[in-house]
């Protein structure tokens, strides 16, 4: 295929511009990411212990709710209540205030905890630096979200500029003397054999991360009244009883789940919100999967009182609009095809913190060539960049696995996951500077190596006295003969001296 | 059309953005189905087509034709959206 070569040099320049500005922040994205995908079995890894969603765990859903309303008058508005089976192994509530998000969790023993758990779980701070590179909101999501624009330029430009040598170059793998060579033809093969999964990537992500300024901008300029009527209905597709402070009895929780799963059998509750919970006027809204469908989320929404459905949104029964966000959300994160699609995209994610990674070391070869002996200060910050940020998160999300379990036995809450990972990089990439790109590579490689190899030691010593092995250590191993590997052939690759 | 590439960037980033809200809003309004059952579905067709045109964009001779098509777009797309918001409400 003929290009003008005016269009290609546009697209070459774009290019690198987008690939040197957005590659950190994408490798974070895809690094923390493709871990993010098997969250819940990370949340089971670290406690060791795994709750199914019972009968009895619903039976005491009345009372939780009772027990919270009452000494939580801010919660009256409304309560959400995560139920056992994903992350959590108890009920847990949460509720909005004027300080932030509040949380309850009942303990073994009955009693109603405040502890924040999040905080405490470290597949939620991974998923967090996913989506907002760890960077305090609004601006984390915000400078994800710029960079998940850069990261579909791209694409775009990649693409493009791949394409006048697309038929000789496919799929080609020259191992050879020409290192360079090699460095492109990985860049280019893992580019067009996961095209179609990094453009849903873009596309999605730039929605996820920057729907607050174009919902804003568009309920301005399209709909009448700021769109505020769309938003409500699209909220609650409902019509809601009238509220009064006269006290009343809800249906039990387990009623209403149970009349779903009359009619969709497969039906897995996940979360129940109570708005108006004990009080005339309450809704329950059960949310849920309905597995067999991509856009599997789904919810139900009843008259807390009478226990009549009042309205639901399903596959089947919902807007075009709403179908787009549920399948666009389960095609994100990979959770509609069981354990091979997760594989199959934690997979392709680790090979796209390659792509990012192998843009960087090309335009450092090239860079290198050409100001040889006379290194600028920014080709001296990119290569030490590069290194310190590639293999100090690797570093980091190891520490923070081996550190969550060591917090998990000691019941102790004393290590802060954000300063250990930040750290990590921050320490690797000041050694990057000093030891230079080269040395650094082949230092970092081994540290991350033997770091994730001590959280499988660690597993070895937590599973002598409690837990069962997981996948999760299974691929905590995998990954450490992976970094080793990769240490090994280091040299080789050219990646170091 | 190297030149001034950071300049077609800005302006196909912001005018790019403008004409794809009031072209999906068009389609919001005049598209199958209600206005509501769109609603979501006009949020998540903004930013591929403000992509289609950031990288459109960049591919002008030079900066003044693209705020000179770019803005001509948006003052069309702008009057006839105006003219159907007030027609079918």
């Amino acid at each position: 295929m003929k290009i003008k070569t005016e269009i290609l040099g546009v697209f070459r320049s774009l290019h690198t511009w987008v690939g040197i500005s957005a590659g950190l922040f994408l490798f974070l994205g895809f690094y923390a990411g493709s871990i993010t995908v098997f969250r819940e079995d990370i949340a089971q890894w670290q406690t060791g212990s795994h709750q199914e969603l019972t009968d009895d765990i619903l039976d005491q859903v009345p009372e939780f709710v009772e027990k919270v309303v009452s000494a939580n008058p801010a919660a009256e508005r409304g309560v959400m209540v995560i139920l056992p089976g994903g992350h959590e192994t108890h009920l847990l509530a949460q509720w909005r205030t004027r300080e932030g998000v509040k949380y309850a969790s009942e303990t073994d023993s009955g009693e109603i905890s405040y502890k924040e758990p999040s905080s405490r779980q470290v597949s939620q701070f991974i998923d967090q630096l996913h989506r907002s590179a760890g960077i305090p909101e609004p601006f984390g999501e915000l400078i994800m979200g710029v960079a998940a624009m850069l990261y579909a330029l791209a694409l775009i430009s990649g693409t493009i500029i791949f394409l006048p040598s697309l038929s000789k170059n496919i799929f080609a793998f020259r191992i050879g003397k020409n290192l360079k060579r090699l460095w492109m033809d990985v860049h280019n093969g893992i580019g067009m054999i996961s095209l179609p999964f990094h453009i849903m990537f873009a596309v999605t992500a730039v929605v996820m991360t920057l729907h607050d300024p174009i919902f804003l901008v568009m309920n301005k300029v399209i709909y009448p009244d700021n769109g505020s009527q769309l938003m409500m209905k699209t909220i609650m597709p409902a019509t809601l009883p009238a509220k009064t402070e006269k006290k009343i009895i809800m249906k039990p929780a387990e009623s209403l789940i149970s009349s779903i799963q009359d009619d969709f059998p497969d039906f897995k509750p996940s979360t129940l919100m109570f708005s108006h919970p004990g009080k005339e006027g309450a809704v329950i809204t059960v949310m849920g999967d309905l597995p067999h469908y991509l856009a599997h989320r789904s919810r139900f929404i009843f008259n807390g009182e009478t226990g009549a459905l009042i309205g639901s949104e399903r596959p089947g029964n919902r807007p075009q609009g709403m179908a787009i966000l549920s399948g666009s959300v389960a095609l994100h994160s990979g959770d509609y095809g069981g354990r091979l699609v997760q594989w199959l995209y934690f997979i392709l994610g680790m090979l796209g913190t390659l792509l990012f990674y192998s843009g960087n070391v090309l335009w450092l070869k090239k860079h290198e060539k050409k100001h040889l002996g006379n290194r600028s200060l920014a080709l001296k910050a990119f290569s030490a960049l590069t290194p310190g940020v590639c293999l100090g998160i690797p570093i980091g999300v190891s520490l923070i696995l081996f550190v969550c379990r060591v917090d998990a036995f000691m019941q102790q809450t004393a290590i802060s996951y954000t300063n250990v990972f930040w750290a990590a990089v921050v320490l690797s990439i000041f050694y990057s500077a000093f030891r230079g790109h080269r040395k650094a590579t082949r230092d970092l490689l081994v540290i991350v190596s033997i770091v994730t190899g001590l959280v499988f030691v660690e597993s070895i010593f937590i599973h002598r006295s409690q837990g069962v092995w997981t996948g999760v250590d299974a691929c905590v191993l995998i990954m450490a003969i992976i970094f080793f590997l990769l240490y090994l052939r280091s040299k080789k690759l050219c990646l170091s001296d | 059309m190297k030149r001034y590439l950071g300049l077609k960037g800005f302006f196909g980033t912001v005018m790019g953005f403008f004409l794809a809200v009031a072209l999906c809003g068009l389609y919001g309004w005049l598209g199958p189905g209600s206005l509501h059952d769109k609603y979501m579905l006009v949020l998540w067709m903004i930013a591929p087509v403000w992509l289609i045109f950031l990288v459109f964009a960049l591919l002008f001779s030079s900066v003044k034709k693209l705020v000179f098509y770019y803005g001509m777009g948006n003052l069309i797309a702008y009057l006839l959206l105006w003219y159907v918001r007030n027609m079918m409400q």
